[in-house]
Formats: structure tokens, sequence, C-alpha cells
């Protein structure tokens, strides 16, 4: 115990704690809230108690959440910010511009998430979409091997077409590298980049130079040059 | 080698991060999302133990975090403190609505927090106060413990605890008063020293 902590109020004091806790309602909250805003030695021992409930959270064991878990976050952001109340512009502007920051997400994912895209990026330096350019369609599709589902590949069209590629599951200690590749319609494969996995998990995105519809599938491969796992689009 | 840059953004504090994803920073936003998103679907997923509702509810944390970001008063504690904070409150929330009948005790992710079994983010490691904490923990009394974690991650009232231990309403509250200040003691002894 340390010694020049004032001491709060022994009638109290399961009280503060459960409001740390925030499990408590009605008349006892109201009651012990009214209390704290007099008792400077129980307002004390409660913004204590409540640091330690909040530290308590952090020590909750980490997971690996599903693959594609980051974009879909990105996707709905985007989503809710295209029907919010503010900003009002007319549904017309508004679907053309909620394209447009679609696309530059991608891009910045993309950046974020992978190096490689430089190369492929070049040919996509943009101009300003059109009038009523039309929405990007986003497709996904399974990265499986052997009909397991080991992550996800999604590309998007629109004015920078992009791909990102999430991996959960492709099992293995510690980290290593893998190649994305595409197939592409005529049966050609092109190197879109490496990535790394760690633990077996792993995301990565790159903007593409190939529209998306001249795309037939995607593959990882190992260092060894094996397929891990593949994709049809 | 194509490894993922290091990119300012990525050190950038979560302060930063949050005040450019409130105007509209979405690389602040993604950055923000990847440092965090193991710990925010850990915690959903330790108090739903089912994976696709932690992976809603871990989504729905993100989200409002980021739609929210504007409102985030780094005065008032830290960020990951109060996404943290978003994330219980929504599994318990959607604990509540989906599977109305009592957590099973005995079937609780975070009474062993303490066992060593599965551990926190090797960043929250890291950090000597927490792990403090953490071996605090392993050193209370089991019943405290687990009075102390229905209330902090499945949000047992008193009242609710005293029903699933089986034990008086009087002693309930006590467990989680003498638990938790147990811990604060603990904590602020190393502190001290
Ligand atoms: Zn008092």
């Amino acid at each position: 115990m340390r010694r020049d902590r004032p001491v709060p109020c022994p009638d109290r004091h399961d009280a503060l704690a459960e409001l740390a806790l925030g499990t408590l309602a009605g008349q006892e909250r109201s009651d012990i809230l009214a209390h704290v805003a007099r008792c400077h030695p129980c307002a004390l021992e409660l913004s204590e108690l409540s640091r330690i409930t909040d530290d308590l959270l952090q020590l909750a064991p980490a997971a690996n959440p599903p693959a594609g878990f980051e974009l879909r976050v990105v996707e709905r952001v985007l989503a809710g910010s295209t029907t919010a109340p503010t900003g009002l512009p007319r549904p017309r502007e508004r679907r053309r511009r909620a394209s447009w920051r679609l696309a530059a997400v991608a891009a910045v994912l993309a950046a974020v998430v992978g190096a490689g895209a430089a190369v492929l990026a070049s040919s996509t330096t943009a101009s300003k979409p059109p009038p009523g350019a039309s929405r990007p369609v986003t497709l996904s599709a399974s990265l499986t091997r052997h009909g397991r589902v080991l992550g996800h590949v999604r590309v998007s069209s629109g004015r920078t077409p992009w791909l990102f590629v999430t991996v959960d599951d492709l099992s293995g200690p510690g980290s290593r590298t893998v190649a994305c590749e595409v197939t592409l319609v005529g049966g050609t494969t092109e190197k879109l980049g490496r990535f790394r996995l760690s633990q077996g998990y792993g995301s990565w995105g790159v903007p593409l130079a190939a529209p998306v519809d001249s795309l037939r599938g995607a593959i990882l491969v190992g260092s060894d040059g094996s397929v891990l796992a593949s994709a049809r689009i | 080698m194509a490894r993922p840059r290091a990119t300012s953004s990525d050190e950038a504090p979560d302060e930063a991060l949050l005040a450019g994803m409130a105007v509209g920073d979405e690389r602040a936003g993604v950055v923000f999302v990847r440092r965090y998103q193991r710990r925010v679907y850990g915690l959903a997923l330790g108090i739903l133990r089912d994976p696709g509702m932690a992976e809603d509810v871990a989504q729905d944390a993100f989200v409002r975090a980021w739609t929210h970001a504007s409102v985030f008063d780094p005065r008032r504690g830290a960020a990951a403190t109060w996404l943290l904070t978003i994330t219980r409150n929504l599994s318990i929330d959607a604990l509540r609505v989906r599977r109305p009948e009592p957590t099973d005790p005995g079937d609780l992710a975070f009474a062993e927090l303490a066992s060593g079994e599965r551990l926190p983010e090797d960043a929250v490691l890291a950090d000597e106060m927490l792990t403090q904490l953490h071996n605090a923990l392993a050193g209370i009394p089991e019943a405290q413990r687990r009075a102390v974690a229905l209330a902090a991650f499945y949000g047992r009232s008193a009242q609710e605890i005293a029903e699933l231990e089986s034990v008086p309403l009087g002693t309930a509250k006590s467990r989680i008063r003498m638990g938790l200040t147990k811990l604060r003691d603990a904590v602020s002894v190393e502190e001290a020293s």
C-alpha cells in the first residue's frame, strides 16, 4: 500500500469498483457519481481503478482476423461516407465522388501494404474520371489449395484497377516470402510482385496495369517455384 | 525484395493517425486498422467466441472509431484504450442481443488470462506496466480474478456474478472490489519502487 494515498470512503468502495468497470446502472450509479463529484479521495480512487479496467482490455490475447478484414473496413467507411447526412452533394455527384474515392483508397492501400507497385503503376497515372464514370466493380475470389480456402483475392475495376490479396492460413512457421502472379485471358502469366507472410498470415495490394476483365486467375508461388495457392477470378 | 515499406505514417503515433482520419486521410486509417486489427479482433473473439460475430463487431468498432475520430480526445486517454473500450462495449451488446443465456463460468475465455496459455500481443508485453498487470492477475485468488473478468470483459453486474457463481450479492461485490484494488496495488507498488 502506498502511504500518501487518501483513503476512499469504506462504504463507497464497492460501488467505486463497479463504476470503474462500467457495470453499475440506475440509482446506484447516480448515487456514486454524485458522491464522487464532491469527495476527492473517492474521485482519485475511481480514476486509478478506471485505469486498471482500461488496461485489462489490452491484455486480451490477440488473434488474426479473417482474410480481407482491413479492406472490408475501408469499404464500409467509404460506403458510409457516401450516405452521410452531412455534406449534401447531389446523388449523382456523390456517386461519382465515391467511385473516385474508392479508387484512391485502393491505390493508398496498395502503396501502404506493398512495394513493387511503382513499375506496374506507371501506366495508370491518372486522368480525371470522366463525368458519370461507372462505379468500380470489385470481385472477390477464394485462394485455395486442394479445396481448402487459404485466403482471398480481390480485384477492382475503375480508374486505377487494383488487386489485393490476403492470406490467413498458409501454414509454415516464421516468415516467408511469396510471389503473386496473375494469368491473363490469352494464357500468359504476369508477375506482380512479392510480399511477406508472417506465421502464415499477410496481405498485399498492387495497382494493376492490365484491365480487370483480362484477368483469369491469380496464384501464389513459393521461393522454390511451387504453386502454394490459386484463385479463379 | 518487396517488403512492405516502412513509410512515415507506419510509424506515426496513434493520435496523429486519428487526427488524419478525422480529416479524411484514408492512408492514416489503413495504417491504424493494420496496427490494431489483431488486438481488436482478438478481444471481440475472446468475448464472443464466435469468429463470424467477432469479425462483425471488430469491423463495427473500426468503422465507429474512424467515423468518430474527430471526437477522440487524447487528453482523456490513449487511443488504444478508446478503441478497445468501443470493441468491448459492442461485443457485450452483441452478446446480450444474440446470446441471451448467461455466460457459463466454466467457459470463460478470459478466466485463464493469467495462465499464460494465450498471450497478449507482443507490443503489449513490451509495456512494463501491462506486463506487471498481467503478472498481478496470476497472483490474486481465482474467485476474485473471475469476478473481475466477468465484469471487465463480459459487462456482468455484481448481481449477475452472484447468480452465476451462486454466492450472495455482498460476496460478489467484495470479490470485484478486492480483485480490482489488488491489481491496482500491485501495479502502483511496482511503480513506486
Ligand atoms: Zn468518498
